[in-house]
């Protein structure tokens, strides 16, 4: 009997044992994702002053915009590598207004047709596209990382093994902006076209 | 109130082979009969026991059986519906006709030689075949149990058949790769910067290492359609490839190998393939090398495909929203199933198989003028539907579908 007894007192510490290391592996991919998010970020950072030179010459006009943008990605670059799960949400917040006001900028200058036809700034448009599809990527494996990682502590019998594996609050979701969000009004951008 | 609708005038060209059809069941049902009645006539004959005449009975109700289902089939071809024959398109078959003139004399001179050349070895080798047939039939004879006089002229039929494709096949072949050759990369070109040759088997060791294709022997490359389309770097392969021999023979994949090399690149590998149980899932996830499975947010997707890839990011940049809806859609194509993919590098290869079999690319046959509207159209037809799959291919890329769209689909 007691035999019998050790034997499930094992099973069960195996099991627990097994539940802890699949969360860890679970919450390594979480920061594995994070990081993916903050490479294709810098490279947005990156991209964003060579950007706003080539604009210079052209758009005058828009210097708040311009200003805007530089005074944003000051902002979003003092986050990236956060990887604390209290931080991640104004992380996020922050990249996304970059993220919008950059989309702008890049939306105005088509209307500037020497801009537009100018190489390097083609080049910039073909980068920026670029970019912009690897970190929506990072993000959909972020959200991916993040909703198994959440599955596994919230789900009994994970939630008791969670706080012992450093994943006891797990980091929120990314969620797009509420403009991005938004249902697109087709009508009003055929009137402006 | 509203009137009923006139009756249809019958059709009489139908009417009349619906007589047909009914008298060629009849006369086959009639044959059949008779047919049984013969051989249990002709078993008895042999020995007037019970054995030899249920040996009659059921010898006699199968062949009866075949000569009537032939009947049946015969008469259900004559009554089944005729599709129309496909509009001819007269301007580009002249102007086709008008392009490869001075190719298709060239070959009509050749297609001559041939047939000459292929009478003359079936005026000595139809007969060597026909007397090996009866050679091996009077060597039959010394046996226990002696061929018949029907058994003679199966030996004879099969000798005279062996001959003839002795005598036509080497020739046949040499016509067909001439015609290709010479034909299809003119029709290339009407698509842009294309060509055709003879395929180069493709490296087949990532696609097999991905588990793309799972189980394979015997690859069969035999058409290429090769060059620049749409601004990329385009391939496309008629591919074949079986596993085991003789009648354990089976075919892994029967279609097109379609390689676009992307205006962008992509980190690492990523590897589409069949949902294969939930065994043979596993038994992926742990087989390829330095790989991980990528979960995809389409349940759809998720369902009919497993996704692996050495970069997570990377191979969601590839599998966005759009491109797996698209991909799906390729699948749904008329004449093709479910396509498979692999990415690596800016090199997307889509495997997609044909639905019918079916070969493409097949000029007519030396017994046919070389100069045929018919057949330039459907060599012209094959090639459009290649790179209109080709497009579908390149539309499922964001970076790639703004290219301009190709002549295909015009």
């Amino acid at each position: 009997m007691s035999l019998l007894l050790w034997v499930v007192l094992a099973v069960v510490v195996l099991g627990l044992y097994l539940l802890y290391a699949s969360i860890v592996t679970k919450k390594n991919k979480v920061a594995e994702a994070l990081a993916s998010i903050d490479v294709q970020l810098t490279q947005r950072h990156d991209l964003i002053p060579n950007v706003l030179a080539i604009a210079k010459r052209f758009m005058e006009h828009e210097r708040g915009l311009m200003d805007d943008v530089t005074a944003l990605r000051t902002k979003a670059s003092q986050s990236v590598g956060v990887q604390d799960p209290a931080q991640i949400g104004a992380k996020f917040a922050a990249e996304n207004q970059l993220g919008a006001q950059f989309g702008k900028l890049m939306a105005v200058a088509e209307s500037y047709p020497a801009l537009k036809s100018d190489g390097p700034m083609i080049e910039a448009q073909k980068t920026y596209a670029e970019v912009e599809t690897n970190i929506a990527a990072a993000r959909r494996f972020y959200n991916s990382a993040v909703g198994e990682l959440r599955n596994a502590v919230q789900i009994f019998p994970g939630s008791l093994v969670a706080g012992l594996a450093g994943a006891g609050s797990p980091p929120p979701f990314f969620e797009a902006n509420a403009d991005d969000r938004a249902p697109v009004d087709a009508a009003s951008l055929l009137a402006a076209g | 109130m509203s009137e009923a609708p006139a009756a249809a005038a019958p059709d009489p060209a139908l009417a009349h082979r619906a007589e047909l059809g009914k008298a060629t069941l009849m006369g086959a049902l009639a044959l059949a009969v008779l047919v049984f009645v013969a051989v249990v006539l002709g078993s008895f004959r042999k020995g007037h026991d019970l054995g030899h005449l249920l040996t009659g009975v059921f010898t006699g109700l199968f062949t009866a059986l075949l000569v009537a289902g032939g009947g049946a089939w015969a008469a259900m071809t004559l009554l089944a519906p005729k599709a129309p024959p496909a509009p001819v398109d007269l301007a580009k078959a002249t102007e086709l006709e008008r392009l490869l003139a001075p190719t298709l004399a060239e070959l009509e001179a050749a297609r001559l030689g041939i047939v000459h050349q292929v009478g003359l070895r079936l005026v000595s080798r139809v007969p060597l075949g026909v007397a090996a047939g009866v050679g091996a039939w009077i060597f039959s004879q010394i046996g226990r149990n002696p061929g018949t006089f029907f058994n003679l002229l199966e030996f004879m039929g099969l000798g005279a058949a062996i001959g003839w494709y002795w005598a036509s096949h080497q020739l046949s072949a040499q016509y067909v790769r001439l015609y290709k050759d010479r034909v299809l990369p003119k029709l290339a070109a009407q698509f842009g910067s294309l060509d055709y040759r003879q395929a180069i088997e493709p490296d087949m060791s990532l696609l097999r290492a991905e588990h793309i294709f799972r189980e394979f022997d015997r690859v069969v490359a035999e058409d290429e359609i090769f060059g620049t389309y749409r601004g990329m770097a385009l391939n496309i392969v008629e591919l074949k490839l079986t596993y085991g021999s003789g009648k354990e023979r089976r075919t892994e994949f029967d279609g097109l190998l379609t390689t676009v090399a992307l205006p962008r690149h992509l980190a690492g590998t990523t590897a589409v393939i069949a949902d294969n149980g939930t065994l043979g899932n596993l038994a992926d996830r742990f087989g390829g090398e330095g790989r991980e499975h990528v979960g995809v947010e389409d349940p759809a997707f998720e369902k009919a495909y497993e996704v692996y890839g050495t970069d997570q990011v990377a191979a969601r940049a590839l599998l966005t929203p759009a491109f797996m809806e698209r991909f799906l859609a390729l699948g749904q194509r008329a004449g093709f199933l479910q396509p498979l993919a692999l990415a690596q590098d800016n090199r997307l290869t889509i495997a997609l198989p044909k639905a019918g079999g079916g070969d493409l690319f097949e000029p007519p046959s030396y017994r046919q003028p070389a100069a045929s509207r018919q057949a330039l159209l459907k060599l012209y037809g094959d090639i459009q539907a290649v790179l209109s799959a080709a497009d579908a291919v390149i539309d499922l890329d964001q970076f790639a579908r703004d290219a301009k769209p190709g002549p295909a689909a015009a």
